[in-house]
Order: structure tokens, then C-alpha cells, then sequence
């Protein structure tokens, strides 16, 4: 599918014609599930948050500005959605997440964030042992390559929150890997 | 590894998980067509969708699962050490036993006294099929047969659809997109035990299991005190509590529906020795024409409510189905002493010991608060990894549908009133002799973050303890 045959087909749909969803979906279904699956770890709750991204951007349709891309605007609310599942999956309460981002001083620099990893099996071993948070900072730096700035617009948290996410998940990513590779320690 | 080089694993990570996965592409489609056409409020049609969505997925992860097991030992090689999780999980489907009903996993199974009692009120029936007992766990397995169950059109039961003679009944949903609705199938709202006079709690997690010709449907609901739960608009609700349901019937008025149903409970908080002598109840309470289960706007069951609320003409008294019997009490069970104490990054934690009776591993282990001004209570995220078994990690133990030869109760954490923590994992874990680890990756505190570890303990189940306390 041609830009044309997107810009066609989101101009189907801001006319109420829902053809223009089909053309949609078989553009971007296999990156949006696999980027929530990234944050959720869930394929089913991946998939279902998909399917409702979808059914949501249909809805909101007459809200997107057709001068820019759709891909970006949909998948980082899908990005969002599947953050919302992961972290209600773990339960994790964040309310005093961004106290903590102020008082942390840490400029990450993006490509040392998975510099722990030298391997791609060493990031998918990683990966497992982040918390949704930290996963969703990573897709979005890295899959998605949404700046900072876009990163704390997007996921409507304080600069300081995502540099916090993308510290804690360079930080355990460094832990976790040798971790896995030497005895532990006993007391 | 460079930006591109992470953003490249990254997708092949994610690619190797949703590997053959069919499209979702109709069924975004006509979801958005019903809400776009959908008389009803907004959120009726979407949460309706959403148990069917679910349904769809559900039985994607099942084809999914498989190849991801046959990849597992692959993916798994990068994760050095004596426990490979990747490979434990793949040996633990693998032995799972595949005659078996999913809702009871062979050592229950084996262990379990058939009861076979039967009530019927009105046009249903509660039999009461096998229960199962030791000093932790209870579980009562049991269907519930309504006549005039039927499977409906996606467009869902009709108030006219009612059954005859009696004025409302629930009815399960799983309808849309080519799973049809039931209709007509009578479900329980509460469920009680008492063994020798005294309450049993309902133990851990909640899971309706529910199935459809070939399609699993394995929905949570997160409440662990279970029944009822309000639903948003304050009308009937209907929360599973630690029930596994599968329905099976026809799509004809008049044939029977018939739910399996296994009710677990918290058996260790009893103290008691020798035969139980229990009384087990179930509630059937109609609520009119209503969709049960409520899928919230995660995709998830939280809780179910009526189209519309249940009225006096729809109600008719409770009349619990009430069922006495005495149960023995399996005697086999096993103490690992472990007293482990690790210290990582100045924290020290120790595993006190691991209890053992055929279904259930509880895990003791202690550690004492970080101070923190903004987190009073850290938790453990962990674990735990054994022959042929593997517990997911922490953050997804009420939804996993894969593995655990049916064990869908998975693990649970509980702060005890000393403050230490027990891991409760329910399972087939009895006689997987041989070494376990169990892996605490850091504590939780909630708005004050994570506290890293990881304390790894590591401990054996020898084959001379089997049988001995």
C-alpha cells in the first residue's frame, strides 16, 4: 500500500466509510501487535490491545490531522494502551514516580542503553526482566525512535519520568545480565 | 550494539512471539461496524466484543504457544546457568497429559474422592462430581446443567429467549465474530465451604475457563474474595471466585447446557487432621437477560453486569444448592529446610523452607523493609523454576493460559501478619524431583521503584523425602 493508498484510505474513513480501516489494518496490525507485545510480553492482551487501538483510531478519526503520518499517531497510542494493560497486569502503583524523577540527576544517553547487551538473545533475556515502564521507554526510544521529549508528550509523564524509565531500565538491564551468566553469592 | 542493532532484536524478539499469528482483520473490522452501527450505549457492544476478542486470541496463543515451545530451547540458549526457564517450560508442556480435562491436572485428579451428588431446583442441576483435600488446598469439581441452555446468534440472547418457567436467567457470553452466544445457562453467584463448621477462604486468583468447540477462552477476574461484585451502573453482577468454568451444550432450545465448574479454597488456615467433614454450597441467582462477563477497557474480566438490572419479577429466592459429604484429607506432603540467606546489594533474604503437598509448593522467605519514605511495603518479584516447571515471572500469573498442564490458579505472593512473605505456586510440583532455584529479581515499591537483586536460592527435592514430612 502506497502513501496515496493510506491518505485514501483516511480520507474513507473521516468520511465515515469504513473500507478505509481494512487498508489500515493490513498495513500496520503486524508492527502495532508486535510493539505492544514488546511492552505487554502478552500476545493475547498484545492482540487485544491492537484490536481496540484500531477500533479507537476509527472513532477518533476526525480528530487526526491528515497532514501527518498515521503511522506514529496510532502506533504510539497503541504503545500507550498496551503500557496501560501491562502496568494494570502488574499491578504497580507509579503515583510517586515522578517525585522520584526529579531527584534523580542522570542524563541517560540513549544509544548506551542497551549497551549492557551485546547480543541480540542478551536484549531478548533483558527484556524479560523489565517492568512494563521500562519496556514501554525502550520501544518507544528505540522501536519507534521517538525522542525524549516526544517520549514524556506521548506518554503524558514529566521529562524527568522518562529519563527515570529509560536510567532504571539501562541500570537493570546491567544487572541482570551478568547476573545470569555467574554464581550467586551466599552469604 | 548500536540503535539500528537493538531496534533489529527488538523486532525479532517481538516477531518470533507472533509468528504465524492470523490476521485480526475481520474482526477489527466488524467490531468497529457494531460500534459504529450499535443502538445500544457506547460501552455495551465494546465489552461484548471484547469476551469474544479474547476468544479469538486466546485460541491464537494456544497456536502461538506451541511454536514458541518448539523454539524455546533455541531462544533459551542465551540464559546460562543450571535452570533454563525457557526449557523448563517447554518440558512442563510437554508432559502435560493431553486425555486430561484441563481443569484438573493429573495429581488432583489421582488423588481426588469421587462424590457424584446431585440437587436439582427447578430446571437445573448441580452435581457434585469429585473433591479433593490435604492440609492446603480444597478443591470441589462440579457441574451445573441448565435446560434450555443454547447457543444464540452473535447478536446476543433476546429477552424473549428467556427460559420457560422460570423468570430471568443468566447466561454466559462468548458470542461475536463466530463465537456464538449461550444462552440460557444458569452460573453460579457464590460459592461457600465449610469444613467441620468453619469457613474455607477461597483460595487465590480467579479464572473463568471456559470452552467452545475447539476454542479455549481463559479469562481472569482479579477480585480474590470473589461474589458478587456491583457492576458499573450498580446492577447484578456475577464474579467468578475461583471457579474454572467449561461449557459444553447445544444450539437447540431445550438441550442442556452444562458447566464444569472446579471451586478452589485456602485449606491451611484449618488445622485439621483426618477426614473432613464438609458442607459446600452454590448459589444460582438469575438476573434477567444479562451478559455475566464484562470485559473492562484493558480486554479484561473484572466483573460482569446486566443489560439491565434484575427485577422483582425476575427474581426468585435464593436457593442455594447445599451438599454435605466427608472428604479424607491426602496425608502426603514435605518440608524442604532450606535457611538460605542471601545478601545482594546490602539486602539480606532468606528462604526459611518449602512446604510441599501434591498440588501446591509454598515457598517461606524473609526479608527485612527497606526504609523508604515513599514505599512502606516492597514486595518480591520472582520466580520459580524446576523439572519440567517454570512459574511465569511475576508480572503476568492470573492470565497465563499455556503450560502448567491446566494449572491456571499459577502463583501468588501473600504477606504474612509477621511480615514475611509466602510464594504459593499450585501445580503438578509434588514429584518433580531434582533441583529448583527461585529467582527473586527485585522487590517492588511501588512509587519508590524497584529495589535490584537478584537473590537467587537454589534447593532439591531428593526422592528419599517423598511420603516423609
Amino acid at each position: 500500500m502506497s502513501g496515496t493508498d493510506e491518505q485514501a484510505a483516511i480520507a474513507q474513513l473521516k468520511r465515515g466509510e469504513i473500507g478505509g480501516l481494512s487498508l489500515l489494518v493490513v498495513r500496520y496490525e503486524g508492527q502495532a501487535v508486535r510493539a505492544a507485545y514488546l511492552v505487554c510480553h502478552d500476545l493475547a492482551v498484545a492482540e487485544d490491545v491492537v484490536q481496540d487501538a484500531f477500533v479507537r483510531a476509527y472513532e477518533k478519526i476526525g480528530q487526526f490531522d491528515q497532514s501527518r503520518p498515521f503511522a506514529p499517531w496510532f502506533l504510539r497510542s497503541v504503545v500507550n494502551a498496551a503500557l496501560r494493560a501491562a502496568t494494570r497486569q502488574s499491578r504497580q502503583v507509579d503515583d510517586a514516580e515522578d517525585r522520584l524523577a526529579a531527584s534523580i540527576s542522570h542524563d541517560p544517553q540513549p544509544d548506551d542503553l542497551l549497551a549492557a547487551a551485546a547480543t541480540k538473545e542478551a536484549v531478548w533475556a533483558a527484556l524479560d526482566h523489565l517492568s512494563p515502564q521500562q519496556r514501554a521507554a525502550i520501544v518507544l526510544r528505540y522501536y519507534l525512535d521517538l525522542s525524549e521529549a516526544e517520549m514524556a508528550a506521548q506518554l503524558a509523564v514529566p521529562p524527568g519520568t522518562v529519563k527515570r524509565r529509560l536510567h532504571d531500565a539501562r541500570l537493570r538491564l546491567r544487572q541482570l545480565l551478568p547476573a545470569w551468566l555467574q554464581p550467586t553469592t551466599k552469604e | 550494539m548500536n540503535k539500528q542493532e537493538i531496534k533489529s532484536a527488538l523486532d525479532e524478539y517481538a516477531l518470533r512471539a507472533t509468528l504465524d499469528r492470523p490476521s485480526l482483520g475481520q474482526t477489527i473490522t466488524a467490531a468497529a461496524e457494531l460500534q459504529r452501527s450499535a443502538p445500544q450505549p457506547r460501552n455495551h457492544p465494546r465489552r461484548t466484543l471484547r469476551l469474544t476478542q479474547l476468544a479469538t486470541i486466546s485460541a491464537l496463543v494456544l497456536v502461538v504457544s506451541f511454536v514458541s515451545y518448539a523454539l524455546a530451547p533455541i531462544v533459551g540458549r542465551g540464559l546460562a546457568g543450571d535452570f533454563n526457564r525457557q526449557e523448563a517450560i517447554a518440558t512442563a508442556t510437554a508432559v502435560a497429559d493431553p486425555e486430561l480435562n484441563p481443569l484438573l491436572w493429573l495429581p488432583l485428579v489421582k488423588r481426588a474422592q469421587s462424590l457424584n451428588l446431585s440437587q436439582t431446583v427447578a430446571s437445573d442441576t448441580i452435581t457434585l462430581k469429585r473433591v479433593y483435600a490435604d492440609s492446603n488446598l480444597i478443591a470441589v469439581h462440579y457441574t451445573i446443567q441448565s435446560l434450555g441452555a443454547h447457543v444464540d446468534a452473535i447478536s446476543g440472547c433476546a429477552n424473549s429467549q428467556e427460559v420457560p418457567g422460570s423468570a430471568g436467567r443468566g447466561f454466559v457470553a462468548t458470542g461475536g465474530y463466530g463465537f456464538s452466544l449461550i444462552c440460557g445457562q444458569a452460573i453460579p453467584t457464590e460459592v461457600r465451604l465449610y469444613a467441620n463448621d468453619k469457613q474455607v477462604p477461597a483460595f487465590t486468583g480467579n479464572t473463568l475457563f471456559m470452552d467452545k468447540s475447539s476454542i479455549v477462552i481463559s479469562l481472569a477476574t482479579p477480585s480474590s474474595s470473589g461474589y458478587p461484585v456491583q457492576g458499573d451502573d450498580g446492577s447484578y453482577a456475577f464474579a467468578g471466585s475461583d471457579l474454572l468454568y467449561r461449557w459444553q451444550g447445544g444450539d437447540k432450545q431445550g438441550e442442556r447446557g452444562l458447566i464444569e465448574a472446579v471451586s478452589y479454597f485456602d485449606a491451611s488456615s484449618l488445622h485439621e487432621s483426618g477426614p473432613l467433614n464438609l458442607r459446600f454450597s452454590v448459589d444460582l441467582q438469575p438476573g434477567g437477560d444479562r451478559t455475566p462477563m464484562h470485559m473492562d477497557e484493558l480486554g479484561y474480566v473484572r466483573h460482569s453486569y446486566s443489560y439491565r438490572t434484575a427485577t422483582a419479577g425476575d427474581s426468585r429466592p435464593n436457593e442455594p444448592f447445599q451438599y454435605s459429604f466427608t472428604a479424607p484429607q491426602v496425608a502426603e506432603q514435605r518440608t524442604i529446610t532450606a535457611q538460605q540467606t542471601l545478601k545482594v546489594n546490602g539486602l539480606s533474604m532468606t528462604l526459611d523452607d518449602v512446604q510441599l503437598t501434591p498440588v501446591q509448593m509454598r515457598l517461606h522467605l524473609r526479608f527485612s523493609q527497606p526504609v523508604a519514605a515513599s514505599a512502606s511495603n516492597w514486595r518480591p518479584f520472582a520466580d520459580l523454576v524446576g523439572p519440567g516447571f517454570a512459574t511465569e515471572n511475576g508480572y503476568s500469573n492470573e492470565y497465563s493460559l499455556t503450560g502448567r498442564q491446566g494449572n491456571l490458579l499459577a502463583e501468588r505472593w501473600e504477606r504474612q501478619a509477621d511480615g514475611s512473605w509466602l510464594y504459593i505456586v499450585t501445580g503438578n510440583v509434588y514429584e518433580r524431583l531434582g533441583d529448583w532455584a527461585l529467582t527473586v529479581y527485585h522487590l517492588q515499591g511501588g512509587g519508590a521503584g524497584d529495589l535490584p537483586g537478584p537473590w537467587i536460592f537454589k534447593f532439591n527435592l531428593p526422592a528419599a523425602a517423598l511420603s516423609s514430612k
